[in-house]
């Protein structure tokens, strides 16, 4: 036992010498190592300020598409998870999308080369998704407050209406999540939604040489179609 | 014996090393032979013919089963030789433990034990091995026993095996030990005498280790070690000095390195020299094992030169879920009384009721297991299941132990019994060895000996283990106690303290309303080129050792 006895000495000199001391701090004590400290089980963080595992996750988000020449694709939704540990989670997501034009949509149609109002567009899409978080942080940008931070990673299948048509549909995203607390947080998503769908291009539907008035999806080819959708919403941790 | 000389010779220039000793142990043993022939034949001449026809034909056909049964003998000896020539050591093993055992090989007991011993090392059987070299030895009188030294103290330092190893030191003469071995020897001899309380003689003995040995290092760490027990502090720190420098083109983390840096710490703080104590404690990488020990005894270190808020910086880690497998009561009361002399009463009550929280229930559970516990076989077998879970990467929650679990861990990491079951487990892998020998080995002489020979050393090591065990738990019982009874002391302290402070408050000069250093710029460590994280509940790993407390002293 290190200076056992020393305890005792000091508890009945206390009074006296704790008005005497100056409590101190010596700025060369700072840190002079980047490296980890040995433990048996070492683990990067301990006491989380947010703990998932077994909770509900409600996320109500809101989006666009990235590469999608003719439509805005302005889509709203709700996700709902459940969270199996810190690092995996399931989730359902539903997402409604606008059929709203894009520029470049609206100045092909006053040429007079496509017209797309009749096209079919993607009306909604509902996936299955399973997301993994291998990461879990913290940034400081006022110095005075920290907000934890965590990017995820998620692979999800479902299906896609397009034209009153369903179809089946794939997705690969990454995202990150800023909590404001332990239950609140924004979420933003970028994912990848992989699908067959109607080249818009396959259909002459402009000017005087229409192929079809009102085209329907099944006068479209088809083809892979990968849409890039950037989500943004709120996480909220029941 | 023409056969024999031949095939000592081919011996000699074809064999590895355990066999070069052996033929050179059967030459000598063959010129010994004839040298006590020719003595006999001159006797022979001297004595008178008494006898009738009738008796000396008797003497010649005894003389003749006598030459036959020996030539028998030799050949035996010579096929089993072959064998281990052959590397067929199993085999030669067998032969040579019957042999043994026979009085036909009487006169060549010693020779054969210390052969058999050769090949059981080869099959490194090296406690059965060592047992053939002790006997050797014991014996007495026969020209083996330099040589069974030397690979008696090389099997018992495989063994870890502490009281062969201490036989073999006590009839060893160093000059006589191989150069290459010799070093080795030192070391062990001065360890040796360190246990036993000779500590002069142990830093004299391991000063004799040169600083080109590969011993050099653990040798000076013991010899320091040595002066620190016998009070001759400024010789022990020349000792940490010289390991220290000895190692300063080794990486930082080198374990010689960081025990000398600890060694020169606790000097340091044992000659209470404060500043220094605190300087080499902050030279120990934190990412060395020993960095958790030197975080507490600077603690100390600091406490002793009243650097108060660096002490509770220290324990900010310390007291971190981080360490909560830890047992490290005493640090809890010793935050308890910064706390006290900066007047932060309700930050010491915290710390008093946590003492409270982790190690009352920890004592109560010790005292209940060493009520019953009193076999050291059954508290070693406990212990063992502790480790066997805790080794297996066991969460805390799901380990079932009769012993509360951070005494447990604790305990694991006392130098003797991390040294008893070192030994444990090379018995261990000898079991599993002697297991995987095939079944004629195994149900021959030798196969039955060994086994026996281990299992019973094994039940033994694990009784000494338990002992051990015992002990530790025994002393941590007694310090719990202690502590606990200084807690109590502490905590009078606490209401005294919050007493007097209520009087002055209704004087109307109460204790500082402000607990946190707000002058306390943070960004100088921003502009130092260091991140400012404000502590918010969360600790991380790499925080471990570079928080800082805040508080300010509430005293007026």
């Amino acid at each position: 036992m290190f200076c056992r006895l020393l305890l005792v000495a000091f508890l009945f000199s206390s009074v006296s010498f704790a008005e005497t001391e100056k409590v101190e701090f010596n700025d060369d004590e700072l840190a002079s190592e980047s490296v980890l400290p040995v433990f048996d089980r070492p683990e990067p963080v301990k006491n989380r300020i947010v703990q998932k595992t077994n909770r509900l996750e409600l996320s109500p988000n809101f989006g666009f598409t990235l590469n999608d020449p003719f439509y805005s694709g302005f889509n709203g939704g709700l996700a709902i998870g459940y969270h199996l540990s810190e690092y995996h989670a399931i989730n359902l997501i539903g997402a409604f999308f606008s059929n709203d034009k894009s520029q470049y949509a609206k100045a092909l149609e006053e040429d007079e080369f496509q017209d797309f109002e009749n096209f079919p567009t993607v009306e909604y899409t509902l996936l299955f998704n399973y997301e993994f978080t291998p990461y879990y942080g913290k940034i400081s940008i006022t110095k005075q407050t920290v907000m934890n931070i965590d990017i995820f990673l998620n692979a999800g299948v479902g299906t896609i209406a397009i034209g009153g048509e369903s179809g089946f549909a794939g997705s690969l995203g990454l995202g990150q999540k800023f909590y404001f607390s332990r239950s609140l947080g924004l979420r933003i998503d970028l994912k990848g939604l992989m699908y067959n769908g109607p080249d818009y291009t396959s259909v002459d539907n402009g000017g005087s040489n229409t192929d079809v008035s009102d085209p329907t999806i099944d006068d479209f080819d088809k083809e892979f179609t990968l849409r890039l959708l950037l989500m943004v919403g709120l996480e909220v941790l029941l | 014996m023409k056969k024999i000389l031949s095939y000592i010779l081919f011996l000699s220039l074809f064999l590895p090393l355990p066999l070069d000793e052996l033929s050179r142990s059967l030459s000598s043993s063959v010129h010994a032979q004839s040298r006590k022939k020719n003595i006999r034949k001159k006797q022979n001449k001297r004595r008178p013919k008494r006898k009738s026809k009738r008796s000396s034909r008797r003497r010649s056909r005894k003389a003749n089963i006598k030459r036959v049964r020996k030539n028998r003998a030799e050949e035996r000896l010579a096929k089993a030789l072959e064998m281990a020539k052959q590397g067929k050591f199993e085999e030669a093993s067998v032969e040579l433990f019957d042999m043994s055992r026979s009085i036909l090989f009487r006169n060549k007991k010693m020779q054969i034990k210390y052969v058999l011993g050769l090949m059981l090392y080869e099959m490194k059987l090296y406690q059965t091995a060592a047992f053939q070299f002790s006997e050797v030895v014991r014996h007495g009188k026969n020209e083996y026993i330099k040589q069974s030294l030397e690979k008696l103290s090389l099997a018992a330092d495989t063994l870890n095996d502490d009281t062969m190893l201490n036989y073999a030191l006590s009839k060893v003469k160093i000059r006589s030990f191989p150069r290459i071995h010799r070093d080795k020897l030192r070391y062990r001899i001065g360890e040796i005498q360190l246990r036993s309380g000779q500590f002069k003689r142990a830093a004299e003995t391991l000063n004799r280790v040169p600083q080109s040995s590969a011993w050099y290092p653990q040798a000076k760490y013991l010899q320091g070690l040595a002066y620190t027990e016998a009070g001759y502090l400024k010789s022990a720190t020349r000792s940490f000095l010289s390991l220290v420098n000895s190692r300063s083109t080794q990486p930082i983390t080198d374990s010689s390195r960081v025990a000398g840096l600890l060694g020169l710490a606790r000097v340091s703080y044992q000659r209470k020299d404060w500043d220094n104590a605190i300087k080499y404690y902050r030279k120990i990488p934190r990412d060395t094992e020993p960095w958790h020990d030197a975080l507490f005894e600077l603690s100390w270190a600091q406490m002793r030169s009243a650097q108060f808020r660096s002490v509770l910086s220290n324990f900010h880690s310390l007291h971190s879920p981080y360490y909560e497998e830890f047992y490290l009561p005493e640090s809890l009361l010793l935050r308890g009384i910064v706390y006290l002399y900066i007047c932060q009463y309700d930050e010491m009550e915290k710390t008093l009721n946590l003492f409270e929280r982790i190690y009352f229930p920890v004592k109560s559970k010790l005292l209940k297991y060493l009520k019953y516990a009193n076999n050291s076989s059954s508290i070693y077998r406990d212990f063992d299941k502790f480790m066997i879970q805790y080794d297996s990467g066991k969460p805390k929650e799901e380990i079932q132990t009769a012993i509360p679990y951070i005494v447990a861990r604790d305990v694991a990491k006392e130098g003797d019994l991390r040294s008893s079951r070192k030994y444990i487990n090379m018995l261990n892998i000898e079991n599993n060895r002697i297991s995987k020998m095939s079944a004629n080995w195994r149900r021959s002489g030798i196969g039955k000996y060994s086994n026996k020979l281990v299992n019973t050393r094994l039940r033994n090591a694990k009784k000494k283990a338990g002992k051990q065990v015992l002990a530790h738990l025994r002393r941590i019982r007694k310090e719990l106690a202690e502590l606990s009874e200084q807690q109590g002391f502490a905590k009078y302290e606490m209401i005294n303290g919050k007493k007097q402070a209520l009087k002055l408050k209704i004087a109307g000069k109460g204790l500082k309303s402000s607990t946190v250093d707000e002058e306390n710029d943070r960004d100088f460590y921003v502009q130092n080129g260091y991140e400012y994280w404000p502590f918010q509940g969360e600790y991380w790993l790499d925080e471990i050792g570079n928080y800082y407390y805040l508080g300010t002293k509430s005293c007026k």
